[in-house]
């Protein structure tokens, strides 16, 4: 059986924006023999259509009992630095694409007036969005909810994408995301203001599946790797000042994991006792807030700020002065939201050790855990088979072999998945994938 | 053979299987209505099997819902499933909503098709031959547990896997326990014990002793009974008021201890509460907790106008004491006391208690000095649709519907009779002794 008939639905969804139809097209088995899935089969699927088309898709084990079978990517060729760019995002946004009906989204054309893409029961609708360009995220959210009850996901653009901002942030909710790319100003260009995802449906599932995936989690928990978890645990791993553990303590609550993520890197934090900052805010952005906290000592009001503009935290960090007062900082984010031009940086974004070419490449935004090549295929691999790539980071002692696994039950399989995985993985990182390669 | 006689045989064939078939119909499948408790169930009450939910342990990721909906429809459909995960992220906080098979289930009475049934192993489940997806079992529950289907419309409800829950198994967290209750309530087993042997020592072994004891210089009487003595004479005798304080310094440290704890009377309603078959309820004309303070006012009162104490005549904890023991047994006209009032039991749980006591509202006034107070934090409850607190409480004084609601409930001290029901009910030790003076409640200091 092919990967396509049993961790796929079969299907993708494609949106003409300028046309405002939509229709679903069934996902060819030569496609997906020659495909894994994830960013690698989206790249091949945006090559059938106009550069500037966007792809929203799923790998073969999102949705799956595979731990944090979380990833939807979004791919799109860069206007900016002239290659593809595969943007994850992680919550509950893979899932519910996959639970909806379809593996992947298509969005071609340009609308001319602001819309929003629902998804569900199979179906793609375009929905008029006229009153929404300039509103803040969480106002674009309540917005949603009146117009279009009933989602579960959303991705969506704040202020910053309708000003044209280069570092535009789309994002996941009120989350944000790993997105320092452009897509945002992607969808923008497109007058797509959000991706509504309801998955009310499902997938068949493998019996041995769930007995495996306790098996990973009890191999994981042995070595170690789930012992700490939550936001600061990631973060003291990146922060060398201790600036941003300093920023958020007194202020954490809850920890909050990916869909079926054993490892929680994610805590809400609750800044103040009055006000807006009563409210929690979800601490994502792990190398965003430590880069806020190394320029301010007001990082979770900016970090916020940057949340409702829609801009990216790591961006907004590099335009900031030192040790402002907050209200300057305030406006200087503010300033980068509006203002049409990028930062005067060419190596941005970028990691410590890691290709920026590479670190562009997988969305500029994944926490870096580690460095140099082992990330970089490490996170490849991640994002085709739609797994989280900051849980394969921190899940250090989790083979490739050992996702290949929820594939198929057959050592010798496995053995072939992983060497065509290895190939996809390389022609990923080349940045161009021909049409029928493999 | 021709068409029509082919027709009669196949007809002659249908009826003799139909009169071969057992008569058995839909309504004979259909879950009846819970049957009455038996004897031995309200003694040894059947422990109730359950979910506990963590939410300080939750991280909203799903796996619980997978895992369930693999039972409810064999497909990895996390909208099918019988839990369902609830993320605030206003208020940074992850929330699992589950059937917590309640002892009196609101989706069983709810339902018009009585398709919801609670078997002899306390699981509530619904009977999709009867279930018409109506939602209003949905709409009746306070956790809104039984779940629609979007994709399909039908109600799935937890049904504990029939005793092996496959999302406990599966919380990568710990978040969720599935438990049978506590195995040995102490605190109930002492509470039985003290009752015993107070009833024994009181009524059985030494004649009158709670209206009034005397060893050596140590006198001991009924605060009541002391108030009425001495509107009676006329005259305050310092000895008797004295020794009418011991109860009053009982109360004030430890609460109305003595009437959930040591009354004989209260021993004799518990184990009539025990085989009351069906409660009728109190008329509502009566139902006032001031009454007991008009009785007390009334017993003085009438004490002094009568010149003799006017109560306790017909007081049951006095008529029990005096009439029933070895030396006094079946001896006056005060034996019909004692069955005629515990026949309130019939309307509501210590209904007298809540009523009519007089003495309790002596102790009620003595525990507005009380040092201790029992508290419920709803930030500990964490499931407010558990409600066990409320529905053991004997003098009914919890507030169900506040709890529903996530509110902590005041709960009335001079109302409140100690006997720690609640304390050792709740699941999540929401429910606490504290000192009067203590404003927290449980789990505030874990916000």
């Amino acid at each position: 059986m092919s990967l396509c008939q049993s961790f796929y639905n079969g299907k993708i969804g494609v949106v003409d924006l300028t046309t405002l139809s939509a229709y679903a097209l069934d996902l060819s088995a030569e496609i997906c023999r020659d495909h894994i899935g994830g960013a690698s089969l989206n790249a091949r699927i945006l090559a059938d259509y106009e550069s500037d088309s966007l792809v929203f898709g799923t790998g073969p084990l999102t949705g799956s009992f595979a731990p944090a079978s979380a990833l939807l990517v979004g791919t799109f060729r860069s206007p900016r630095w002239d290659h593809l760019c595969h943007v994850p995002f992680m919550l509950r946004s893979g899932p519910e694409l996959k639970f909806s009906g379809i593996d992947g989204l298509v969005v071609r054309g340009a609308a001319k007036e602001p819309v929003a893409l629902s998804v569900s029961r199979g179906q793609v609708r375009v929905l008029p969005l006229p009153d929404s360009p300039g509103r803040h995220v969480p106002e674009l959210m309540q917005v949603l909810r009146r117009g279009a009850p009933g989602f579960r996901v959303a991705i969506v653009t704040g202020p910053a994408a309708d000003r044209h901002s280069p570092h535009a942030s789309a994002s996941l909710g009120m989350h944000g995301s790993p997105d320092r790319v452009g897509l945002a100003a992607r969808m923008a260009a497109k007058n797509l203001k959000a991706v509504l995802l309801n998955g009310i449906g499902g997938l068949p599932f493998r019996e041995d599946h769930t007995a495996l995936s306790k098996a990973t989690e009890k191999m994981l928990r042995d070595s170690g790797a789930l012992s700490d978890t939550g936001f600061i645990t990631v973060v003291k791993k990146l922060d060398d000042g201790g600036e941003a553990v300093k920023a958020v303590r007194g202020t954490l609550g809850r920890n909050r994991a990916c869909y079926h993520c054993p490892c929680p890197c994610m805590t809400y934090a609750a800044p103040g006792k009055t006000g807006p900052d009563k409210e929690s805010l979800l601490l994502r952005d792990h190398a965003g807030l430590a880069a806020l906290a190394r320029k301010s000592e007001y990082p979770l009001p900016l970090l916020r700020r940057c949340l409702e503009l829609g801009l990216d935290p790591l961006a907004a960090a590099q335009a900031l002065r030192e040790d402002r007062p907050l209200r300057e900082a305030l406006s200087a984010v503010e300033a980068l939201a509006a203002a049409a031009t990028p930062i005067d940086d060419e190596d941005y974004p970028s990691a410590p050790g890691i290709e920026t070419r590479d670190y562009r490449l997988l969305g500029g935004g994944i926490t870096p855990l580690s460095a140099g090549r082992a990330w970089t295929e490490r996170v490849a691999a991640a994002m085709i088979l739609g797994i989280c790539p900051v849980f394969m980071q921190i899940a250090g002692r989790l083979d490739r072999s050992d996702l290949l696994r929820f594939l198929s039950p057959d050592a010798e399989e496995v053995k072939s998945l992983a060497a065509r995985l290895d190939g996809q993985v390389e022609m990923l990182l080349e940045g161009n994938i021909p049409k029928g390669s493999e | 053979m021709t068409k029509q006689t082919k027709q009669t045989k196949q007809t002659i064939r249908m009826e003799a299987s139909r009169q071969l078939e057992p008569q058995l119909n839909l309504e004979d499948l259909r879950p009846r209505r819970p049957e009455k408790k038996t004897f031995s169930d309200r003694f040894m009450p059947r422990r109730n099997n359950y979910i506990l939910f963590d939410p300080a342990k939750c991280t909203g990721c799903g796996t619980c819902e997978m895992i369930c909906s693999t039972r409810n429809v064999a497909k990895v459909a996390p909208a099918s499933a019988s839990v369902k995960v609830l993320t605030e992220d206003r208020l940074g906080k992850n929330f699992a909503v589950l059937c917590q098979h309640c002892r009196r289930p609101l989706c069983l009475e709810a339902c018009p098709t009585r398709a919801i049934e609670k078997g002899d192993d306390g699981i509530v489940r619904i009977n999709d031959l009867f279930c018409v997806d109506c939602g209003l079992c949905t709409m009746a529950c306070p956790e809104a547990a039984p779940i629609k289907d979007p994709s399909n419309g039908e109600i799935h409800k937890c049904d504990l896997c029939e005793g092996n829950p496959l999302c406990v198994k599966h919380c990568p967290e710990g978040a969720l326990t599935y438990t049978r209750g506590k195995a040995f309530r102490w605190i109930k087993a002492a509470r039985w014990g003290v009752q015993a042997l107070s009833f024994l020592f009181l009524v059985i072994l030494v004649v009158g002793t709670f209206c009034y004891f005397r060893a050596g210089t140590v006198e001991l009487s009924c605060p009541t009974g002391t108030l009425q003595n001495i509107a009676s004479s006329g005259t305050l005798i310092l000895v008797g008021a004295s020794s009418a304080l011991a109860l009053l310094i009982l109360t004030v440290l430890f609460g109305r201890v003595f009437c959930g704890w040591v009354c004989p009377f209260g021993f004799v309603l518990d184990l009539v509460d025990k085989i009351v078959p069906k409660r009728i309820g109190w008329p509502n004309v009566l139902k006032s907790r001031m009454a007991k303070y008009g009785i007390l006012g009334g017993a003085v009162g009438g004490s002094a106008a009568l010149g003799f104490q006017a109560f306790c005549t017909v007081c049951p904890i006095g008529t029990l004491c005096r009439s029933y023991g070895v030396t006094s047994f079946m001896q006056s006209a005060e034996l019909a006391v004692v069955p005629a009032l515990a026949a309130t039991e019939l309307a509501e749980r210590r209904s007298w208690c809540r009523y009519l006591c007089p003495v309790g509202a002596t102790l009620g006034i003595a525990s507005l000095l009380r040092l201790l107070k029992i508290v419920i934090g709803a930030r500990k409850c964490k499931k407010f649709s558990c409600i066990q607190c409320a529905e053991v409480c004997p003098v009914g004084i919890i507030n169900a519907d506040e709890l529903r609601e996530g509110i902590s409930p005041k709960i009335p001290m001079t109302e409140c009779i100690m006997c720690l029901r609640c304390v050792d009910r709740c699941p999540y030790d929401a429910a606490k002794i504290r000192f009067r003076w203590q404003k927290s409640t449980p789990g505030e200091a874990n916000r």
